[in-house]
């Protein structure tokens, strides 16, 4: 996902000024979610700044009272010439300001799912907003009531069949009384197999949900390595029957993403399947539920109810009843260690 | 002398150029080479992953100093939900937690360490031990870390006292949800009310719970089991930062007819009916 993220370069500022009542302004910076590196003069995510470019953010906005800000090496803000003049005394009060209300500090995130889909959206792990993606697969929600500070967002979809894709995930510094524009998040297609083993010879079916008429690339991962492409159908459903013929004995794993224009999606999950001597089918309900792994309590999500849970049981003896859950739901060696927590920060649906 | 200590000061400060290569590693970064003895030294702790990783732990060591006070600020930080929170022991700070989705780029931010009580011509060093992140792989590979020790020395002559360089915090902790929730793995199935926020600014310090309108906050730790099982009343969570701002979430009784709210205004009814008939006798005796 991250790999994408680095390796495509396009970043948009359009900063304009509104003169408001009062010479308040109201800033609107556009930054795309396809980022460049740090040093690149252009602000990228996970960057709060590069080089001059420090995206409307100044020590005021940032909470000082003046002073210059300036970006560091790491492309992070340096605070060091900002200060916080406390006393100094004197100063007759100013005149009165004349009511002046304080722009507006949002975020509005557009890209791409599923048609007619769930799309969620995370903010800081917390689950925050659903909408329902277009026919056309795209979609756009505002996120409001923000403070200055590094945020991680994350956006997932899910499918007709219920099955939810990997999160597209980002983290990005807000400047109180901006508005930040994300475009281009494309999250990636879901996935699914009709057989967690296949007698060797078989076909095995790999589908899935994304946008419409992309091309899909899927990775059948082995030794070698296939990589084999389909075209989604105006439903954005996808379909490869693929020979396991051309496998070994033993374990492989599938995962996809797709590409429409130039615009192109990280790889989702990869699911697991074995080639052996038969055949082991698999029905909808079996993808939802490994979908669902790390969702303790049985609500299908994963979240902060699940991550308490697991907190609770964290450096003590399981009892007989949550051993059985942890084997299940974890990774099964009847404790709860930060192993836990990452399969759980993994499969997290707020 | 003090021509002495600016040579040092600008030999130094390209000797602590931080090191930061975004490789896989903790590393600190302070504004300043050379701090006073009644400065406090803020030590931001920083981490570079080329790789996404959902899982950070580790081990601060704060020595050359004999008896340090350090205070945490977890403000802002990548990490989103503390497994151990950090927490000073000694010389020594543990932390660990996640975040969901995965994090991965450099520099990113986990916590800064504000250390007080050295004396002139120490010579604090801080550095890691055992750090480890878990990849974002869903079965939790582990990644050994290294980390760039940061070496901070103490002058007679320097004084950063006068500048306040912490910015001043004025705004709440992150909106929130408390979820109440029953399940069998946590205390014997009880109702629980979960809960857990960020802060933007200075971190958060604590959380307060009151149960119903005639309640008082007391504070608390999620997951917190109610006192009120029968989930009549309702609830008051309280996020407190550092700087003392508060973000009250309110959770509604779950209990739909006869709850606090409506015994609250049936009460009232009461009482304001009770008053009027009251008042009509007495104009008509």
């Amino acid at each position: 996902m991250y790999g994408f993220i680095t390796k495509t370069t396009s970043l948009l500022l359009i900063i304009f000024y509104l003169i408001a009542p009062n010479n308040l302004q109201a800033i609107t910076v556009e930054i795309s979610a396809t980022v460049g590196g740090c040093g690149d003069g252009v602000i990228g995510i996970g960057e709060q700044c590069d080089g001059s470019s420090l995206g409307g953010a100044s020590c005021v906005s940032l909470g000082f009272s003046s002073g210059t800000l300036s970006c560091s090496v790491s492309c992070t803000f340096n605070t060091s010439s900002c200060s916080n003049t406390s006393g100094g005394g004197g100063g007759g009060g100013g005149g009165g300001g004349g009511g002046s209300s304080i722009p507006e500090t949002n975020v509005v995130l557009t890209g791409r799912a599923y048609p007619l889909s769930r799309v969620s959206i995370l903010k800081d792990g917390q689950l925050i907003v659903t909408t329902i993606a277009g026919p056309d697969s795209k979609f756009s929600v505002t996120v409001s009531g923000l403070s200055t500070g590094n945020y991680i967002f994350s956006a997932y979809g899910e499918d007709d069949d219920g099955i939810i894709s990997s999160p597209f995930t980002f983290p990005i510094f807000i400047s109180s009384g901006v508005t930040t524009s994300i475009g281009g998040i494309f999250i990636a297609p879901t996935i699914g197999l009709d057989k967690s083993q296949v007698r060797r010879g078989d076909t095995i079916s790999i589908f899935g949900q994304t946008t419409p008429n992309s091309e899909v690339t899927i990775n059948v991962n082995s030794e070698p390595s296939y990589f084999v492409t389909e075209e989604a159908d105006q439903d954005g459903a996808y379909l490869l029957n693929f020979n396991s013929a051309l496998l070994a004995y033993g374990s492989h794993s599938a995962k996809s993403k797709s590409q429409i224009g130039n615009e192109i999606s990280p790889f989702g999950n990869a699911l697991g399947f074995i080639v052996g001597d038969a055949n082991v089918f698999l029905n909808p309900s079996d993808l939802q539920n490994s979908a669902r792994k790390a969702d303790l309590n049985n609500d299908l999500r994963v979240n902060l109810v699940d991550f308490s849970i697991a907190a609770f049981w964290y450096k003590r003896t399981l009892s007989q009843s949550f051993s059985l859950v942890e084997a299940q739901k974890l990774n099964g060696d009847n404790k709860i260690d930060l192993i836990d927590f990452s399969i759980m920060a993994y499969h997290w649906t707020g | 002398m003090k021509k002495i200590i600016y040579i040092f000061i600008f030999l130094y400060s390209f000797l602590n150029i931080p090191l930061s290569v975004f490789a896989v590693g903790f590393f600190f970064e302070t504004n300043h080479a050379l701090y006073g003895s009644n400065d406090t030294v803020v030590v931001d702790v920083l981490l570079d992953s080329e790789d996404i990783v959902n899982t950070i732990s580790g081990t601060i060591q704060v020595e050359g100093i004999e008896d340090p006070k350090i205070s945490i600020n977890t403000g802002n930080s990548s990490i989103l939900f503390w497994v151990d929170k950090p927490e000073v022991q000694g010389n020594s700070i543990y932390f660990s937690g996640i975040t969901p989705g995965g994090i991965q780029g450099s520099a990113l931010f986990l916590f800064s360490l504000e250390i007080r009580g050295q004396n002139p011509d120490d010579e604090l060093r801080i550095s890691t031990e055992g750090g480890s992140v878990l990849l974002h792989d869903g079965i939790g590979t582990e990644n050994k870390i290294n980390s760039i020790d940061k070496k901070i020395y103490i002058s007679e002559d320097i004084n950063f006292s006068q500048e306040l360089n912490n910015p001043v915090d004025a705004e709440k902790p992150e909106d929130f949800t408390p979820i109440i929730t029953q399940d069998e793995n946590l205390y014997d199935g009880r109702n629980v009310l979960v809960f857990a926020t960020q802060d933007k600014g200075v971190g958060i310090l604590r959380y307060e719970v009151k149960e119903g309108y005639f309640g008082s906050f007391q504070e608390v730790q999620s997951p917190y089991v109610l006192k009120d099982q029968k989930l009549f009343k309702t609830i008051f969570v309280k996020a407190v930062d550092v700087a003392g701002n508060e973000r009250i979430s309110v959770v509604h009784p779950q209990e739909k007819i006869f709850d606090e709210n409506f015994i609250l205004i049936f009460s009232i009814l009461i009482v304001v009916i009770v008053s009027g008939v009251v008042v009509y006798r007495k104009k008509h005796q």
